[in-house]
């Protein structure tokens, strides 16, 4: 649906391409520094995960969680609530897709899965909603709340991986394998890429729709930008505090259990780690817009996959993908909320 | 030679293109209560922001004692001996009467440390010397409306200001409190203090002031004694003669009550004093009810609760004999209310939303089928709202960037739309242009020709006397006045109504 | 005008302050349990070994309280930590600088990472929690990358033992003296002086604070230097007594802290907290891990148990917190 005009988007894309060619000089310019073989380095670096099946395949892997959580956040963004939560609900929503698998292990391979899909959403969207819910009853913080109650939660996970799921015949800090019947299908073998992919294009274009073609998009979206003028235009405004939470939450939980199905097949600890905060940055340089988040996912998944390559082939540490990745994060959450205020002070 | 000058002082606002001040003189003896009135947008508060620091005048120069001075901050305004209590207290509420009296200027014991035993001796020496009695280790957060009010004066005093200034103090207190605060300022006089006070209330100037100044429109039009002048003199000049903006009203042709407020108070908890006191109110299809009032004497809050947007304290609203008191605003918008609100920026629109955005914020169900918005119902909608209403910009750009006129036109379309048989209007054309402000006017005038009820809130005189067919005017929540708009009626006894002078006997 | 009337708190209430007194029970209690059910619980051995457990996270949850008073948070003092123990490991491990030289510097890199966090707030305005998330970020790559990822060793040395390994008496390990130390200063500013006036001015009523002349934003910038030069001690500290230094070290430490500061009853809104309180919340958390490691249970239970007290810590907070509204 196209509510805006041509104009104000390109406007906004310019400014996000500054960025990122930014980011990009200064990845440049520490391998420059930090690596004996710098002209080797970025062959690697910028060119290695194009190379092969196995590398390409990888990279849009690690893009899956990524984008599930870039939606998360780009919803509970466009409705100006705050899930800081995404960490948590995407581990705890992995080990209710592992737990579901395991107590379940003669099921029929689709229902099965289908059920701990569902439990891994409705993990995330309670954790994800509490906060949403305390900010609506009792004016609290959810940026805050769901922060705490996320690193709460992951102490929890830790446990039930480490104590009693724990599968003493690997020799892993992980839990039992799910039966195979759950495994998603492979795609691009011999990488890791997956059925999951395709759910993540779907969902994009799910939530894409949502916000934009139908009746509970506009309202969150309005609520997003003006809340009071939202509550004058008749919509319950208190509803959609917690409406978005509950939907960011489910997207986390999602990105949890698809990546048991589908890559890992065990809850490793901590294996998770990284997909709530990437999907923050992820969101940012999509500019919150969910048709943008695929391709931001796959750009910070091929930093991602590029490190590692350079990191096999060459002599740099991962670190510098550490680095490049929150330079970036920083500059596009910088531009971004520079952007909103100039506007807000022009139209003051 | 006057205590404090201030000369050729002129103030432009340019994002409003507001003269606030236009080459204003304003003086003070030593040792006097000055007041300060006029009507809203006259201009005092700025000439009082310009003098605490708080904003700077583009031209003039400000003389205390003689000596020309720069006030740039209200830090340095303090150092000069000058003081303000605002309308809207600077406390800190979890600190006690102490902390907040020294906050800034603690006293400490070798340097480094807050003597707070001190500190409190300090503020009750302070309250003895002017005659307060409180104790200074209460927390802020427990004090009533007046006895913060009492706070923020013992601040100043504790500055040893030599000037103070007070900006509408009597807003928020009941008449007892008044008495306490006024025999609280001629006890400062005595001690040689000089005290200006800003305020619409005419009773009070002659009560309490040595001398008075009246703006009006940014200018200073008047400065009297206030024992040489009375009342209806000074409301004559606060409102100035009648313009007659060029509408005709064709007669009256009422229909049936369409809305109805019965003894509709609003009070909120830890306030002394109701914001609105019993308002009855009617109007009837195909009539204009003007509601008068200057700023802080209820008429935001009628706002508010007629629009549903606070709830009433006591009292019921009806619309076409049903209770909507407890209606909450998406079930308003279902029935149909419509609403232009004072607030253009933040509330009757979304800045940052496109102009369709703001067009289908209270009719958007209307186009969805299935939960999927249509399309080509949306563009067809917009188209019409564009052409009918003149509306100068693309429906798909951001709304922030139309000018102040078209934004309000949008608004207007927008909320014409839902074919109410009610419509509230609040200072729908303050800040717009000519060409703007008599575009409205003839839409609120067809409205009452289609027999719509209309209530329109407004502190613009001329723009009521022109429009309305029965006139309200609201005094400290009340309605002091029901007034047919005859030829008889004129605007300075309306003025009187609306500052206090006159009250209609129920 | 008459405001008259018994302030609503007793003077030996507002000596320790209604708040602190509740943590202080809670503290008392916990301890009680944990020496019921095991006798190890209330030796000498075990306290002074709790206390210095408390200490090094006393140090910074004492710092990040001041800042969450004034309104802002500190997500990157651990990776700051890390940075401060890198840069000494590599001066005086590898390069061989004298240790109190390098550990100077150490801090001094604290300081200014620190330094940058305030800056950053200044001129970008943006939420501190979000500012900090990507400095952490940023900050423990650049750990990670001065170590090349390898944690280093130091030799032992009078140093060690004047900041870590000593113990007073015989008994009283010296990381104890440092956090009283820091306590009662930080006591004392935040309590005691017009500094710490302005702090609770910021966190409580921002716009009234800065009309009184306080410059809130130099107040909170004041708060970052001061969480990273806790950072920055407390690295000194731990590598004192551990001898070594990874990069990875004091991930989650700035958790921890807050947590410890929300225990101890500071408001995550900013205006309300006392050090007192976070000293009792941090010696909550150490009583409850050492109690659990006592108790024989392993080291994610003890994990999970932590997260339990802060998840009710959390809705504890959020109830007070939303009286003051």
């Amino acid at each position: 649906m196209k509510w805006r005009s041509r104009d104000s988007f390109l406007a906004g894309a310019a400014g996000l391409a500054i960025t990122l060619g930014i980011s990009f000089l200064i990845a440049i310019l520490l391998i420059l520094l930090l690596s004996k073989q710098p002209l080797a380095t970025i062959y690697y670096f910028f060119i290695g995960p194009l190379t092969n099946k196995y590398y390409l395949g990888n990279m849009l892997n690690t893009a899956v969680p990524l984008t599930f959580t870039g939606l998360g956040i780009a919803v509970a963004f466009k409705s100006s609530v705050f899930n800081l939560g995404g960490e948590g609900q995407v581990y705890s929503g992995a080990l209710a897709a592992t737990v579901i698998c395991l107590a379940l292990p003669q099921a029929n391979g689709y229902l099965g899965g289908l059920a701990a899909l569902a439990g891994a959403l409705a993990m995330g969207a309670v954790l994800a909603g509490l906060s949403g819910f305390f900010k609506m009853k009792w004016g609290t913080d959810e940026l805050i709340s769901s922060f705490l109650i996320s690193t709460a939660v992951g102490f929890i996970v830790n446990y039930f991986i480490t104590g009693p799921l724990d599968d003493p015949g690997n020799n892993l800090l992980a839990s039992f394998a799910i039966d195979k019947r759950y495994f998603l299908a492979g795609l691009f073998p011999p990488s890791k890429l997956n059925v999951s992919a395709l759910f993540a294009l779907a969902a994009a274009g799910l939530v894409f729709f949502l916000l934009y073609y139908t009746h509970p998009g506009y309202e969150m979206r309005m609520c997003g930008l003006n809340r009071e003028f939202s509550r004058y235009g008749g919509i319950n405004v208190s509803a959609y505090v917690v409406l978005p939470m509950l939907l960011s939450g489910a997207l986390h939980g999602l990105a949890g259990g698809l990546a048991i199905l589908g890559t890992y097949h065990m809850a490793v600890k901590e294996f998770s780690f990284g997909m709530g905060w990437n999907g923050i940055a992820v969101s940012l340089i999509a500019r919150n817009h969910p048709l943008g988040v695929v391709p931001a996912a796959i750009f910070f998944a091929y930093l991602d996959a590029g490190a590692k390559a350079a990191m096999l082939h060459s002599d740099v540490t991962f670190e510098i993908a550490a680095i490049v990745q929150s330079v970036i994060f920083y500059l596009v959450t910088a531009q971004a909320l520079y952007n909103a205020l100039r506007y807000r002070r022009r139209a003051a | 030679m006057a205590f404090l000058q201030m000369r050729g002082i002129t103030k432009l606002y340019p994002e409003n293109n507001v003269l606030a001040n236009d080459a204003v003189d304003f003086e003070v003896e030593k040792n006097e209560i000055h007041a300060v009135v006029g009507e809203n947008g006259a201009g005092k508060s700025t000439l009082m922001k310009i003098l605490y620091g708080l904003e700077r005048a583009d031209r003039g120069a400000i003389l205390l004692e003689g000596r020309p001075v720069r006030i740039a901050s209200p830090l340095e305004a303090s150092r000069l001996g000058i003081g303000m209590v605002h309308q809207h207290f600077r406390l800190i509420p979890e600190f006690t009467i102490a902390e907040n009296v020294v906050l800034g200027r603690e006293p400490r014991r070798r340097g480094l440390f807050l003597d707070q035993e001190g500190a409190v001796r300090a503020v009750r020496r302070v309250a003895e010397e002017y005659g307060f009695s409180i104790d200074p280790r209460l927390r802020v957060a427990e004090l009533s409306v007046g006895q913060m009010q009492l706070v923020e004066i013992l601040k100043i005093l504790y500055r040893r200001a030599d000037l103070l200034i007070l900006d509408e103090p009597t807003s928020v207190l009941t008449e007892q409190q008044i008495r306490k605060l006024f025999a609280t300022l001629r006890g400062l006089r005595a001690i040689g203090k000089t005290v200006i006070i800003i305020t619409h209330k005419l009773g009070e100037v002659k009560e309490i002031s040595q001398r008075v100044t009246v703006m009006r429109a940014g200018r200073v039009v008047a400065v009297r004694p206030t024992a040489q002048v009375d009342e209806r003199e000074l409301s004559r000049l606060m409102v100035g003669k009648a313009l007659s903006l060029q509408v005709r009203r064709e007669p009256l042709a009422r229909g049936p009550v369409v809305l109805e407020l019965e003894k509709v108070s609003l009070k909120l908890k830890g306030q002394d004093r109701p914001l609105l006191d019993g308002v009855d109110l009617q109007v009837h299809g195909g009539e204009i009810v003007g509601v008068a009032g200057v700023t802080g004497n209820g008429l935001a809050e009628l706002e508010d609760v007629v629009s549903g947007l606070r709830r009433v304290t006591s009292g019921s609203i009806l619309h076409d004999g049903v209770d909507i008191t407890r209606f909450t605003s998406l079930e308003l918008r279902r029935r149909g209310l419509a609403y232009v609100p004072a607030d253009r920026l933040h509330r009757g629109s979304s800045l940052q939303s496109t102009v369709l955005e703001n067009m289908i914020i209270a009719s958007h169900h209307r186009f969805i089928r299935g939960g999927v918005f249509r399309r080509r119902e949306l563009e067809q909608f917009a188209g019409e709202l564009t052409e009918h209403y003149s509306i100068e910009g693309d429906p798909r750009v951001p709304i922030g960037t139309l000018s102040g006129g078209n934004i309000q036109k949008v608004i207007l379309a927008r909320e014409l739309a839902s074919r109410s048989d009610f419509i509230l209007f609040s200072e729908p054309t303050w800040g717009l242009d000519v060409a703007s402000s008599e575009f409205i006017y003839e839409k609120i005038l067809e409205l009452r020709r289609r027999g719509i009820a209309v209530l329109l809130l407004s502190s613009n005189l001329d723009e009521i006397m022109s429009l309305a067919d029965t006139l309200l005017v609201m005094y400290r929540g009340r309605v002091v006045a029901r007034l047919e708009n005859s030829g008889a009626l004129t605007k300075e006894l309306a003025g009187e109504y609306m500052l206090g002078l006159r009250e209609e006997r129920r | 005008m008459e405001a008259t009337g018994k302030p609503k708190t007793t003077a030996l209430q507002r000596l320790i302050g209604l708040r602190d007194f509740g943590v202080l029970v809670a503290a008392l209690l916990i301890a009680a349990f944990f020496s019921i059910a095991t006798p190890v619980f209330l030796t000498s051995y075990n306290i002074f070994n709790l206390l210095r457990q408390t200490a090094q996270l006393g140090i910074i949850s004492m710092a990040m309280t001041m800042l969450i008073v004034s309104g802002e948070f500190d997500l990157s003092v651990g990776a700051i930590y890390a940075v401060t123990g890198v840069v000494a490991g590599i001066l005086a491990a590898k390069l061989g600088i004298n240790i109190w030289i390098a550990a100077l510097a150490g801090v001094a890199a604290g300081l200014a990472l620190g330094f940058l966090n305030g800056l950053l707030i200044a001129v970008t305005r943006i939420n501190s929690f979000i500012a900090t998330l990507s400095t952490m970020m940023v900050y423990r790559g650049i750990a990670l990358v001065l170590s090349q990822g390898q944690p280093i060793g130091f030799q032992l040395s009078f140093f060690m033992d004047f900041f870590g390994r000593g113990e007073l008496f015989g008994v009283v390990p010296v990381p104890v003296f440092w956090m009283l130390g820091w306590g009662v200063a930080m006591y004392l500013v935040m309590h005691r002086t017009a500094f710490g006036v302005k702090v609770f001015a910021t966190g409580d009523n921002r716009e009234a604070a800065d009309l009184a002349g306080i410059k809130t934003m130099r107040v909170k910038q004041v708060g970052f230097l001061v969480t990273s030069l806790a950072a920055g001690l407390s690295a000194v500290i731990s590598l004192s007594f551990l001898k070594t230094v990874t990069p990875t070290q004091g991930t989650g430490l700035e958790l921890e802290a807050i947590a410890a500061a929300v225990i101890g009853g500071t408001a995550m809104s900013g205006g309300v907290g006392s050090i007192l309180g976070t000293f009792l919340g941090t010696f909550i958390m150490a009583e409850v891990r050492t109690g659990l490691v006592l108790l024989g249970t392993d080291a994610y239970v003890q994990d999970a148990f932590v997260g339990l007290v802060i998840a009710l810590a959390v809705i504890i907070n959020v109830r007070l917190s939303t009286r003051k509204k």
